[in-house]
């Protein structure tokens, strides 16, 4: 890869869909977009010699997003909070509709911890397996299946209880 | 496959068509997105809200003061001197209150700027730092005599960016004396790399001994807490996770302040009487070294693991 100019051309795209996808919204997508670009800018060098510059990126943009999480470690009970007002369902029956499901699943997973939500991002989304998951991570594949099992076991049991609630 | 991965997979194949547009790269370097990253807000903040903020605080705080002449500002220049007195006030310098920050001014806030001084204006010049594609960004350079420093620096002159004091009610000039703070603006190591104060957040204040004093306090705390206890860092690693560590929120103030300079990519803070240098040391791993009185009082250690940083060696304890 030449210059950072022609990585975001061809890859931008794709780095800012997986930006939302770990963020949850189209801001916090760009601001994560932003500061992943700034990082690689100052370290271009190194990372124009790598294999495959578009998988150093994201790999700078996960790690990014986990410790932009520790950082607002501080305010993550107001998220929470937030995010479960989202999850409330207007009605009784809100769970017939597969959109409004959706929304409330979408809700749930910016209620993950970071680490949680990578994984499932990696795996689901970026349809990674565990050991390509771990290389980008920078764990060991063990870690990146438990996170994903930790993180499909609170999402359940967080379904479920919205279920409860609207039953 | 189970129900939920195949929802998992729905739903991220749903919400590829929301993802935000790319913006050229020029934006996503530069501080003038609007959506971008707080850090690159704060760097716009003045330009947006100096012009009104000056007319504001003018209006209301420099009316409010007795005995106190506006003097002329000397803008375009970087060595004309003003006549009369300097102009003078009390509290911030802008209007904070009329910007959004993410990390308001307050006294124990002032730690984690990259520097701070108390400093009279020695001349005023006009800005040199623009925005992407050139705008500008209405700032100005401003060059202090340092009375006293609080961090970042030891020299007796500093020149800094900083909102433009306005022509009509001018919100400062030169032989005013401020508490000022702020960040290099790029970020990295040398704290007054390109400096720029945060004014808008409230970090630029009339000088008081009062508030000055406050900002003396809360600067030295911490190296006075190294100071009693220079391997306060071995507490972190007994008793708990390691993974659970580096968690600062509820502990002291020098806990605190070490676990936020890790999250940096690199930063030299000096202290009135010791100095913080955290720099990356190889791949996801950053070191701290706490020098105090000329010497290396503390090393530490931290990888970024899978359960975000971890402490991995400390040293000189």
């Amino acid at each position: 890869m030449e210059s950072l100019e022609g990585l975001l051309a061809a890859h931008g795209a794709a780095l800012l869909r997986l930006a939302l996808m770990l963020t949850g919204s189209s801001d916090s997508a760009q601001d994560l977009m932003q500061d992943t670009l700034v990082k690689l800018h100052r370290h271009w060098g190194k990372v124009s010699r790598a294999d495959a510059p578009v998988a150093y990126a994201k790999r700078v943009m996960v790690n990014e997003f986990k410790r932009q999480a520790k950082r607002r470690s501080n305010s993550s009970a107001v998220l929470v909070a937030d995010a479960h007002q989202m999850v409330a369902p207007p009605g009784g029956d809100a769970f017939e509709d597969q959109v409004a499901d959706r929304d409330r699943l979408w809700s749930l997973l910016v209620t993950l911890p970071a680490a949680e939500r990578a994984a499932v991002v990696l795996r689901f989304y970026e349809d990674l397996s565990d050991t390509q998951a771990a290389e980008l991570l920078g764990c060991r594949p063990a870690t990146v299946r438990a996170n994903t099992s930790r993180a499909m076991s609170r999402l359940r049991k967080r379904i479920e209880i919205e279920r409860e609630v609207t039953s | 496959m189970s129900d939920l991965e195949d929802q998992l997979r729905g739903l991220f194949r749903d919400k590829e068509s929301q993802a935000p547009l790319v913006r050229p790269l020029s934006e996503y370097l530069s501080n003038r997105g609007t959506a971008l990253s707080r850090r690159w807000q704060w760097l716009a903040v003045p330009a947006a809200v100096v012009v009104t903020a000056a007319v504001v605080i003018g209006a209301t705080q420099l009316s409010s003061l007795s005995g106190d002449t506006a003097a002329p500002v000397v803008t375009g220049s970087s060595s004309t001197a003003a006549s009369g007195s300097p102009v003078g006030g009390h509290g911030p310098l802008s209007n904070s209150e009329a910007v959004t920050c993410v990390d308001q001014y307050s006294p124990e806030a002032v730690t984690r700027r990259s520097f701070a001084f108390d400093g009279t204006v020695r001349s005023i010049g006009p800005g040199t730092s623009n925005g992407s594609e050139g705008s500008s960004l209405g700032l100005a350079v401003v060059t202090f005599d340092v009375n006293q420093w609080f961090l970042g620096g030891t020299q007796t002159t500093v020149t800094v960016d900083m909102g433009k004091p306005g022509d009509e009610d001018p919100t400062y000039s030169v032989g005013t004396r401020l508490l000022v703070a702020g960040e290099p603006r790029w970020g990295g190591f040398d704290p007054l790399a390109d400096a720029i104060t945060w004014d808008s957040c409230g970090y630029v204040r009339y000088w008081d001994q009062q508030t000055a004093q406050e900002w003396l306090d809360n600067t030295d705390e911490w190296v006075s807490s190294l100071e009693r206890d220079p391997c306060w860092m071995k507490g972190l690693s007994s008793g708990v996770p390691d993974y659970a560590a580096p968690r600062p929120v509820d502990e002291t103030p020098p806990i605190e302040l070490a676990a936020r300079f890790v999250e940096g990519t690199g930063l030299d803070k000096q202290y009135p009487n010791g100095r913080l240098v955290v720099a990356d040391v190889g791949e996801s791993t950053q070191a701290i070294w706490l020098v105090s009185k000329d010497r290396v009082v503390g090393e530490f250690r931290y990888r970024y693991g899978e359960y975000g940083w971890e402490i991995e060696s400390l040293e000189h304890c």
